[in-house]
């Protein structure tokens, strides 16, 4: 496969998941935090000055409280809205994401199945006729379902038409690096917020598991929620909601989509087969660190994480894929 | 003359580059003047050297994919000469300008009349023209040429590094300063006004033991040569106010500078880099080195 | 009221009305379907066809445009019917055209007796801005320049068809030409009943054979054929992208391919493979930036010595831009006359040379009758359309013209035939071209019936490039009448059966002395 197309695969695969990381988290934040009554805007918080701000964990989750607060002044629904779903400047934008995605697949349509183009084009199309007047005269929820469901209905086709080729690995490997990114970061941002003066002491740990305050319990609720794990959560740790057991769930379940050592399967997957060696042995670069990160997340318990640090290892964990994404560019895409 | 020429041309690259493509015209011509005898070219880092024909010259080419800092080009040539003396055969006496107005000869040879992007076709050149025929010994074509060659010569200055191969030709008469390269163009320019169908040459200067008064380039040589009426193709050299003999050994010609440049590469890494160019031309006759830069 | 009344083509030769407002033969059987059509009937076909161009990104991109970069393919669902005999007439002509052009091409990169037996000017080819000096004496493969050509054809009031351009670089619209059919077909599918329009689609299946059999000898058995395209922003993207995806060939840009010891690469993620043929939609000037301009980043360094030496086929050729420059056009009843010995069968546009002194004084008297072109632009761009122009651009382009005469040619206007093209809720007459595809390989020409009619979609205007507004329609080219007794519906009724026939009884039809089998057994 040339080079440049398993690139705009992978970045299609990447952006498009992006694109629905976004719009759940936006979405469950947007309505968990209509029954918080947390302040929106720093006029708002003068009657509590220790309550924090409604959208300031999430614009840290994506990495761009920075760039946010250089062009609006208020943390406000709309303008944060806005940010999120329509705003070109920003590069992780709803609508940005797609844009890319469609760049990309334009690039290269001759490659993947015409339904496949189709799709992302008629997405872009359609998120050119929104904006946050519309999305706040008709309902967030729906727009946010629109984009989730733009992002299946392009999975689907994927699947039911694309033969089992590189094509999809790369599109896979982009989809599966960008999930265990955005799980690894929300567990990270979330974790802070809630207990931001423990996280890096590991002998308070126990008093995480006890931690019962109905707001805390009502944040990590969203957390789960907004990976869609809320349901399967419950599945599979009948007793009850504590932190210990979501880290568990979110970083090391092996068969949950969303969680960061499921993801990390999955790529390696993706690297086998690109290269055809064998699961177990590793043939190139790429292969060697996605293989030790896979072995760490199979082996390690939770306990031992929130002990050793639960911020440092995931800092660890993202450092790790930072190199596995530049491995994977010089092994085989800029040679 | 038997001539030899050695010219090694070296690249110093501030860090490591690659996919260097490039390629080479120094392999003298041969023709009625001079046959090239041998014609050497080796590279490090080495590489496989292919070459290809064009009517006027051999171009040969390699390429070095793989990371470098330094790229060495020898080219080592022997060469024989023949034109002892070229005032044999011109004719020095008769008007004979009327031969440029043939159309036949103007349409044949578009190429060495029409003007280039390094030579431009220009009106305020012909105070020049002007100058040289009222210099000339007679109304002959060849008289004028010579007379030309000469006046360019003591009007303009030989100043290495005062200009470089893009300086253009007005600029050149402004500041009454050249190179070589300058010299040949400008004089192309005079000429094509004049509608005598010229070309420019680059090749070697074997400056035998009277070095300090003749110049032959920083690497190679460059002078122009005109077709006189007789139908011969001759060479002036305005640097050194000379006509072309046999101590010159022509590699290629072509419309302009653009058409022959001896070396022309394109390659992969930051543009920052040192060049160092070493030409040796000897003869068997009277063996010592001369001309090294 | 029917979707064409009020159609009134006036002085112009339109192509389905005759002059006195009947339809003309070859169209008396669409005329009588569409008649039947309802206007919001045929609305409602028109939306649809626009909605599947615009879903499936069915785009062109104009350049220096604000409003963003792509626009949907206008698209006119009233198809372009050719009856049998004028296709032939126009087959035939475009064969010799293209016949001639490559034995030219290959003269003046070579020989050059045309040059020297003085039928064509030598400063005219030398002095092109297209001539491509660094690759005299270059040997393309099977000797061919030009591999695909589209040729720009115009029919004057009086029903003369004349090729206005013969575009040998890198011509486009062939896509259209095939998603335009696929369209129609799946839009208005009852009006190809009964008609016996000439099918399309195996355009690229012979493109494809032709490339194949361009790649070296070493590689013929499989070789690596690709698209080379500037890239996703160039205006014909689409069509690089479509064709590469019918042709199952690699879309490349420039900086996926490298060349090491002068053979070609293309980086791929097992490393890489080698390139043995090129279709380039990349101009001469961007193809190799050691060769040609080097601020190009499009092109691959080496890829033009790798050509040269046979490692790599292009197609088409380099050099191949010297033969449509306008000013050499007018020679080309000289050309066909030389390498052929026949006369011109398409007649050109009488053409002014600016070249000429004599030619050019009349060009500058009558600039307000005359369509004046560049020699070496295309795309509709450095032209002026004298009797639609002001006094002020005419002088404008006196100067132009005055200051850079070779650059120059002028024709009379024609006033191009019109066809009915559909506008708000009917018929109206606008102004179309033609420009089929001829494919020139080892063994042969191809054309294919028909090619890209191409309309003016403004009212009154003769520009039909897309970049400047221009929309297309489907060409039909109909097959010579069927015999009376039709055979089409039976041959259909026999492969049904099959069908869900078992495979077992259908090789029983084979017997022992088959060609096939006796073959083998020797």
């Amino acid at each position: 496969m040339l080079s440049r197309d398993a690139d705009s695969c992978y970045w299609i695969g990447r952006y498009i998941e992006r694109s629905e990381a976004t719009a759940r988290m936006v979405d469950v934040h947007y309505h968990a935090a209509l029954e918080t009554f947390l302040p929106s805007s720093l006029e708002d918080r003068y009657e509590d000055p220790e309550s924090p701000l409604k959208w300031r964990s999430l614009l840290e989750i994506s990495g761009n409280a920075e760039d946010f607060s250089s062009r609006y002044t208020r943390e406000n629904d709309r303008d944060v809205l806005n940010y999120f779903c329509f705003d070109m400047q920003n590069s992780n934008s709803i609508a940005s994401t797609w844009k890319f995605a469609r760049e990309n697949a334009r690039s290269m349509r001759e490659q993947i199945a015409s339904e496949m183009w189709e799709s992302v084009n008629i997405t872009y199309l359609q998120l050119r006729d929104w904006n946050v007047d519309r999305l706040f005269l008709e309902s967030p929820h729906e727009f946010f379902s629109m984009v989730k469901n733009a992002s299946h209905l392009f999975q689907g086709i994927l699947n039911r038409t694309m033969v089992m080729g590189e094509t999809r690995d790369w599109l896979d490997l982009g989809r599966f690096s960008e999930r265990a990114d955005q799980t690894a970061r929300l567990i990270d941002v979330k974790y802070h917020d809630l207990f931001p003066d423990r996280s890096d002491e590991a002998d308070e740990a126990d008093d995480i598991h006890t931690s019962g305050d109905p707001l805390d319990l009502h944040e990590w609720i969203a957390v789960l929620k907004s990976v869609s794990a809320f349901e399967m959560y419950r599945k599979t740790h009948n007793h009850g909601i504590n932190p210990i057991s979501i880290v568990d769930f979110l970083i090391l379940n092996h068969s949950f989509p969303a969680s960061v050592r499921h993801c990390t399967g999955r790529v390696n997957n993706c690297l086998h087969r690109i290269s055809g060696s064998v699961v177990g042995t590793t043939f190139n670069e790429p292969e060697r660190l996605v293989g030790r990160l896979l072995a760490d997340l199979t082996y390690i318990s939770p306990g031992e994480i929130i002990s050793s640090g639960l911020h440092e290892f995931l800092e660890d964990v993202q450092s790790q894929w930072i190199s596995i994404g530049s491995a994977i560019a010089t092994t085989f895409l800029s040679y | 003359m038997r001539l030899s020429v050695q010219h090694i041309t070296r690249y110093r690259y501030l860090r490591a580059v690659s996919h260097s493509h490039n390629e080479v015209r120094l392999m003298p011509t041969t023709d009625s003047n001079q046959t090239c005898l041998i014609f050497n070219i080796t590279t490090d880092p080495e590489a496989t050297i292919f070459h290809f024909d064009l009517p006027w010259g051999r171009v040969h080419h390699f390429d070095v994919v793989q990371a470098h800092s330094y790229l060495d080009i020898t080219c080592e040539a022997k060469i024989e000469t023949h034109r002892a003396n070229p005032f044999e055969e011109m004719q020095l006496v008769e008007n004979d300008r009327d031969f440029y107005l043939i159309r036949d000869i103007s349409e044949y040879y578009v190429d060495f009349l029409s003007p280039t992007l390094r030579v431009p076709i220009l009106e305020e050149t012909d105070i020049f023209a002007q100058q040289a025929m009222a210099r000339a010994d007679s109304p002959a074509t060849a008289s004028f040429l010579i007379a030309l060659t000469n006046l360019l010569h003591s009007e303009f200055a030989y100043v290495p590094g005062s200009t470089t191969v893009d300086t253009p030709v007005h600029e050149v008469i402004e500041r009454r300063m050249g190179v070589c390269q300058d010299f040949a163009h400008l004089m192309l320019s005079i000429c094509r006004r004049q509608l005598i169908p010229s070309r420019y040459v680059s090749g070697y200067l074997y400056t035998g033991t009277g070095r300090d008064s003749l110049v032959s380039g920083d690497a190679s040589h460059a002078w122009i040569e005109c077709l006189l009426p007789g139908g011969q193709w001759l060479g002036f050299d305005p640097t050194n106010n000379l006509v072309v003999n046999d101590k010159y050994i022509k590699v290629q010609h072509g419309r302009d500078y653009g058409d022959v440049p001896p070396l022309r590469g394109i390659y992969r890494g930051p543009a920052a880099q040192e060049l160092e160019v070493d030409v040796r031309v000897t003869s068997e006759e009277a063996p010592e080195l001369i001309g090294s830069v | 009221m029917t979707l064409f009344d009020g159609y009134n083509a006036s002085s112009f030769y339109d192509e389905m009305f005759d002059g006195s407002g009947e339809p003309r033969p070859h169209y008396r059987r669409l005329f009588e379907k569409l008649s039947q059509m309802s206007t919001s009937d045929y609305n409602s076909r028109c939306h649809l066809a626009d909605l599947t161009l615009v879903n499936q990104g069915i785009t062109f991109t104009v350049y220096g445009d604000e409003q963003g970069l792509e626009k949907p393919w206008p698209f006119d669902l009233m198809p372009r019917i050719v009856p049998a005999a004028e296709w032939d007439h126009i087959e035939r002509g475009l064969r010799q055209r293209i016949m001639a052009l490559n034995l030219f091409l290959h003269d003046i990169y070579h020989d050059q007796k045309i040059l020297n037996d003085k039928i064509v000017p030598r400063d005219l080819i030398i002095g092109a801005a297209h001539y491509r000096r660094e690759f005299v004496g270059a040997n393309p493969p099977g000797g061919i320049y030009v591999h695909i050509c589209g040729s720009d054809l115009i029919r004057d009031s009086d029903g003369t068809h004349y090729v206005l351009e013969d575009n040998l670089r890198c011509p486009s619209g062939v896509s259209y030409v095939l998603e335009n059919r696929s369209i129609l077909t799946r839009v208005l599918p009852n009006l190809f009943q009964q008609l016996p329009v000439q099918p399309v689609e195996y355009y690229t299946t012979q493109l494809l054979h032709n490339l194949r059999s361009l790649a070296p000898a070493s590689r013929i058995e499989e070789p690596n054929v690709v698209l080379l395209t500037p890239g996703v922003y160039n205006s014909a993207f689409f069509e690089h992208s479509y064709l590469a995806q019918q042709l199952g060939v690699e879309l490349v840009e420039g900086r996926d391919l490298f060349v090491e010891d002068n053979i070609v690469y293309m980086k791929t993620t097992r490393g890489p493979k080698r390139v043995d043929v090129i279709y380039r939609r990349v101009d001469d000037d961007f193809m190799d930036p050691l060769v040609f301009r080097s601020d190009s980043s499009l092109g691959v360094p080496g890829i033009i010595n790798s050509y040269r030496a046979g490692n790599v086929a292009l197609a088409n050729s380099i050099g191949t831009g010297v033969a449509d420059d306008k000013a050499v056009y007018a020679y080309l009843p000289q050309i066909i006359k030389y390498y052929l010995g026949e006369e011109m069968i398409l007649q050109n546009v009488f053409t002014y040379l600016g070249s000429e002194p004599a030619q050019l004084d009349h060009i500058l008297k009558n600039l307000d009758k005359l369509v004046v072109k560049a020699t070496n632009e295309s795309g509709g761009y450095g032209m002026l359309i004298g009797p639609q122009s002001t006094a002020e651009t005419r002088a404008e382009f006196a100067d132009k013209i005055k200051s850079n005469p070779r650059n120059y040619i002028a024709q009379p206007l024609i006033s191009l035939s019109t066809a009915p093209a559909f506008v708000d809720d009917h018929f109206e007459p606008r102004h179309i071209d033609l420009r089929p595809f001829i494919l020139t390989g080892k063994d042969g020409i191809t054309i294919i019936p028909g090619g890209l009619t191409r309309v003016a979609l403004r009212r009154g205007s003769y520009v039909v490039n897309s970049s400047q507004g221009g929309g297309s329609k489907d060409t039909w080219v109909l097959a010579a009448e069927p015999e009376p007794n039709d055979q089409k519906t039976s041959s259909a009724a026999v492969s049904t059966h099959s069908q869900l026939q078992n495979p077992s009884t259908q090789t029983q039809a084979v017997g022992a002395g088959s060609p096939g089998w006796s073959e083998l057994a020797q």
